[in-house]
């Protein structure tokens, strides 16, 4: 009956999404489609791009939740087939798909704009899969009994791929926010608009991981490795990045509003001047930064599991209505908030999505990663319940590991 | 082995500090005569306002944070490898600071005046704009000042303890004074090791907001490649890549004639060499930004500035920008570059000087090339400027010599509690 | 009774931290520990759990910086309206930078003297029972107890592996 919960919500995302470009006002549920679609594009490949991060810079504290990083790979291809669907309603939300933005006409071109971004979001989901597939088949080769040998080769391959991943995320999510949303207003320019996007994105992914960690945490496969001090590691990196996205934004504020050029404080003064979007404004302000900083300056809150999870889902509320804020301002301007019933159910489709891939990814993989050289070094090899290693080549077999 | 480094030095160090000081003097007098001629014998004039002075300025700034990055950022991070060129890295942003600081000052015509950004209640019932960039600068750097000063002074007691309980008269009273008494009790090592995670924490965001402001007393105003949002975030790791090649700079001399090896390993700057592939890389995608929105913002002026950088008058200094900030650092992705002495200070050089040259671009640059084809202009640096710039240099190696002799260069008592942790009973005995 | 104080002087952590143990069991109080590097396990050891108070300085400080930096400025143009470029006085946007830095400086500051303050720094005179070998590699144990067992605590200091032990008085 759980599992089918999932399905349902896909469904009903659908089903409502369908109904909404098929009714009087296809530009608004576009416009929601194209939120939930960068949203969750940043989170996914930003939770890998965490696993990247954390494998250059040899951090053993966060090899227990390297697993349930990992797992955003698996709706990476939906996403990548999701951005191919949005080609067919671009001409409801690009200003540039109707009347060719003179200067940029050859560059905010439908066929050339998704083509490039087909292609990227392309590169990094094949360069995530292989930087998943690295650490998998590390993980399960450990648990077979394999020579150090080809885990060190495997963990080799994963600190080659692991910057590559990071130069690509950081360039290809610059292109994906300059074409996706920032086009949204094509005379509007902000040079640090990608690296706001990227980091914001890995600032979300972040409050995603660590609400993962609050729900799996006690399941046997854990074994009880994410345990408070994970936690108040997460938290603190969870506090500098708020510090940096809030940075982020500050400094495109300050300077839009100190240099007063009409074409770009137009954007601005849209979003957090006029109804309705002023009151989304404030409300992103506080959830995304504001109360994050202040809650996450105590060390207690920090410890305990169930209050950094209600902060992360509180980050995760105020980043999905600051991409709100981005996108649809520019696709309706003015009116009723258009906040409701659509909205709703087409967020909780993409969640239902990312839940079912997710379920779908941790069945198939070793919950700890027990071939990582840093794991094994701090909490040496994991021995667990006798399970069977599903779908493996050389027959089953009774090994002790720690499949789910 | 670090205690000895301050044993008392040779001809060469005092050879080294005699010339440092020549070249200090030599720049002093120099100002001394700008100040009394005016400021016409700099070069700066119209359209150029800000010359080499301010290139100095932020030059100075940006090697500063390196040193914060690897004692404060680096000891909230964790990360082992800071322990021993900590102590170093904050020396060099103090001495730095305080050089920059010395620039807004060289840089002002009628220098008795600077009191009037300071807030205070005056006859001419006047304030300053706390709206300005340049009244943020004031607070930034003077704060910036302040706290580096008294973070790098608090880590250093414990040593400076040693020190006075080490050496006998007038050294002792010195070192005795300096330490404040400091005596390792419990409670003492309880509230200091609390009292330095905070002081830790503040100086990260210090670190960032100080190049941050630097930056925006660019990106505030409306000046073609001036005016953009990228440039806070672009500064400070523009910042954090140039000190790192200060850092480099100097400690592979310093661990050299110091006898240092031992403590501070090749692996250590070997991590600094991968960070700066990090900041490279950084710096390079702001280049590619800068120039695509450049173009894509449909702006003439602003696209015609970024055309006329790299194919005009300064084009030189641009190429010698891109190549030694981007494609040098790339080097280091090569184990064998990267774990070689010589390849890593002669890289690091090359990073030094394209950084230098970046801020020259883009202050220089921007202004030789605004809205207005009449009032496009080119600058020449005089010698005067030239001369102060050196005096600076100098300045920088006298304290920084004087530093290695008189002052524990590498953090003792923290690389004692890392060998403690690491179950090496190897402090009993051990010279330190 | 009279009380009686003792100076255990030790080559190891290790050592000390079982000679503290030692002694508490046999009703002695420890003075003061002193040791060339700080170790969190000495503070349990003696029974500090909490972490120091200085952040409560910190707090204050902070929150100090913030509402001086930020009022003063806005007084400054309440005073004095210095209209630039059509922007509103006082500015909110730029103060946000005003009030960071001084929230750094005076957090900062704060932290430090309450640290120096709760230190006792700076220190005139030396205090009983320091030996200059403590801030090299040496670490001292300074002890209280009974005059009556003096001999005991000194039996158990050097079973637990005292370098030296001394008896400084009363």
């Amino acid at each position: 009956m759980v599992k089918l919960l999932p399905l349902a919500g896909i469904a009903w995302g659908a089903a409502t999404f369908l109904w909404g470009i098929k009714g009087d006002d296809p530009s608004r549920a576009w416009g929601n489609y194209l939120i939930n679609l960068i949203f969750w594009i940043g989170v996914c490949v930003g939770s890998v791009t965490w696993v990247a991060i954390m494998n250059m810079t040899n951090a053993s504290w966060g090899r227990p939740l390297k697993r349930l990083a990992e797992a955003q790979v698996a709706m990476m291809p939906f996403l990548w087939i999701l951005l191919a669907f949005l080609y067919l309603g671009h001409k409801k939300l690009y200003e540039w798909a109707i009347h060719p933005v003179h200067g940029k006409e050859r560059w905010l071109e439908a066929d050339f704009l998704f083509g490039r971004d087909l292609l990227i979001m392309g590169a990094m989901t094949l360069v995530c899969a292989f930087l998943v597939y690295q650490s998998v088949r590390a993980d399960k080769d450990r648990l077979l009994g394999e020579d150090q040998s080809s885990l060190g080769l495997r963990w080799r391959k994963q600190i080659f791929l692991s910057p590559l991943l990071g130069v690509l995320y950081g360039v290809g999510m610059s292109i994906l926010a300059w074409d996706l949303i920032m086009s949204l207003d094509p005379h509007w320019v902000s040079t640090l608009f990608g690296g706001y996007y990227f980091m914001g994105s890995l600032y979300t992914a972040l409050a995603w991981i660590g609400i993962l960690c609050f729900v799996f945490r006690r399941r046997e496969e854990i074994q009880g490795k994410i345990d408070r001090s994970v936690f108040h590691d997460l938290g603190k990196l969870l506090f500098a990045f708020c510090l940096v996205t809030g940075d982020f934004f500050y400094s495109q504020f300050l300077v839009i509003w100190y240099g007063n050029i009409p074409e770009e404080t137009k954007y601005v003064i849209l979003r957090v001047k006029t109804e309705p979007w002023n009151n989304v404004a404030w409300v992103v302000l506080a959830a995304a930064f504001g109360i994050p900083f202040v809650a996450l300056l105590s060390r207690k809150l920090k410890m305990s599991p169930p209050l950094l999870a209600v902060t992360a889902l509180v980050i995760l509320a105020g980043m999905w209505l600051e991409r709100f804020l981005l996108v649809v301002p520019s696709v309706k301007a003015g009116g009723q908030l258009p906040l409701g019933w659509m909205e709703l159910a087409v967020a909780v489709g993409f969640l239902s999505l990312e839940v079912m891939c997710l379920g779908w990814f941790m069945k198939r993989a070793p919950w700890l990663p027990v071939g990582d050289p840093l794991f094994e070094k701090r909490w040496g090899f994991v021995v667990g319940a006798d399970v069977e290693v599903k779908g493996d080549p050389s027959g089953p077999g009774k090994v002790k590991g720690v499949l789910g | 082995m670090i205690l000895g480094a301050l044993s008392p030095p040779g001809k060469r160090y005092w050879g080294a500090v005699i010339l440092c000081l020549f070249g200090l003097l030599y720049g002093a007098s120099c100002w001394a005569y700008q100040i009394l001629t005016g400021m016409g014998v700099a070069g700066i004039n119209h359209p150029v306002n800000w010359g080499i002075y301010l290139v100095n300025f932020v030059f100075w700034v940006g090697i500063a944070h390196s040193g914060t990055l690897i004692s404060a950022i680096l000891y909230l991070l964790r990360a082992q490898w800071r322990t021993s060129i900590a102590r170093a890295a904050e020396a060099m942003t103090v001495f730095a600071v305080m050089i920059a600081g010395l620039f807004p000052f060289i840089h002002l015509g009628r220098v008795w005046i600077f009191y009037w950004i300071i807030p205070y209640p005056n006859q001419r019932d006047l304030w300053p704009n706390f709206q300005s960039p340049l009244v943020f600068d004031f607070l930034a750097i003077s704060t910036y000042l302040t706290v580096s000063s008294m973070f790098w002074y608090m880590g250093m007691l414990p040593d400076l303890a040693a020190l006075r309980d080490q050496s006998t008269g007038l050294r002792r009273r010195i070192y005795g004074i300096f330490s404040l008494g400091w005596q390792g009790t419990h409670v003492q090592w309880r509230h200091y090791g609390t009292a330095y995670l905070l002081f830790a924490a503040f100086a990260t965001p210090l670190v960032i907001s100080v190049h941050s402001v630097v930056s925006w007393d660019f990106a505030l105003s409306i000046v073609p490649g001036w005016h953009s949002t990228i440039f806070a975030p672009y500064f400070v790791a523009g910042a954090i890549h140039s000190g790192l090649a200060m850092v480099l700079t100097l400690l592979i001399p310093m661990r050299g004639l110091l006898g240092l090896q031992p403590l501070i390993s090749l692996a250590t700057l070997e991590s600094v060499a991968k960070t700066m592939i990090l900041t490279g890389l950084i710096v390079g995608y702001s280049y590619g930004v800068e120039y695509f929105m450049a173009w894509y913002s449909g702006n003439m002026f602003e696209w015609d500035t970024f055309i006329w950088r790299a194919f005009g008058h300064y084009a030189p200094q641009f190429w010698v920008m891109v190549v030694c900030n981007v494609a040098g650092p790339l080097l280091f992705l090569f184990k064998a570059i990267r774990t070689n002495l010589l390849w890593l200070f002669a890289i690091a050089i090359i990073v030094n000087i394209g950084m230098w040259y970046e801020r020259f671009i883009i202050i220089v640059g921007s202004m030789s090339h605004e809205y207005v084809p009449h009032a496009w202009g080119v600058y020449s640096p005089s010698w005067v400027e030239l001369s102060i710039m050196l005096g600076s240099f100098s300045m920088f190696l006298f304290l920084f010599l004087l530093f290695c002799k008189f002052v524990p260069p590498v953090s003792v008592f923290e690389m004692k509690e890392h060998l403690w942790t690491h179950g090496k009973d190897e402090i009993r005995g051990r010279e330190w | 009774m009279v009380r009686e104080k003792l100076l255990g002087i030790f080559t190891s952590m290790e050592d000390l931290t079982e000679a503290i143990g030692l002694i508490q069991k046999k009703g002695a109080k420890v003075r003061t520990v002193y040791s060339p590097i700080d170790c969190r396990e000495i503070l349990e050891k003696v029974g500090i759990k909490k972490t120091s108070p200085v952040r409560f300085a910190t707090l204050m400080g902070g929150l100090a910086g913030l509402s001086l930096g930020i009022g003063f400025a806005i007084y400054t143009f309440l005073e004095w309206k210095f209209v630039t470029s059509g922007k509103p006085t006082p500015p909110a946007v730029p103060l946000v930078v005003v009030g960071f830095e001084m929230t750094i400086l005076f957090g900062f500051l704060s932290t430090l003297l309450c640290m120096l303050f709760l230190c006792g720094l700076p220190r005139l005179k030396e205090s009983q029972g320091y030996d200059p070998r403590f801030s090299k590699d040496r670490f001292g144990l300074l002890l209280e107890c009974d005059g009556a067992q003096r001999e005991e605590i000194r039996i158990s200091l050097e079973e637990a592996g005292a370098e030296e032990v001394r008896f400084l008085g009363s």
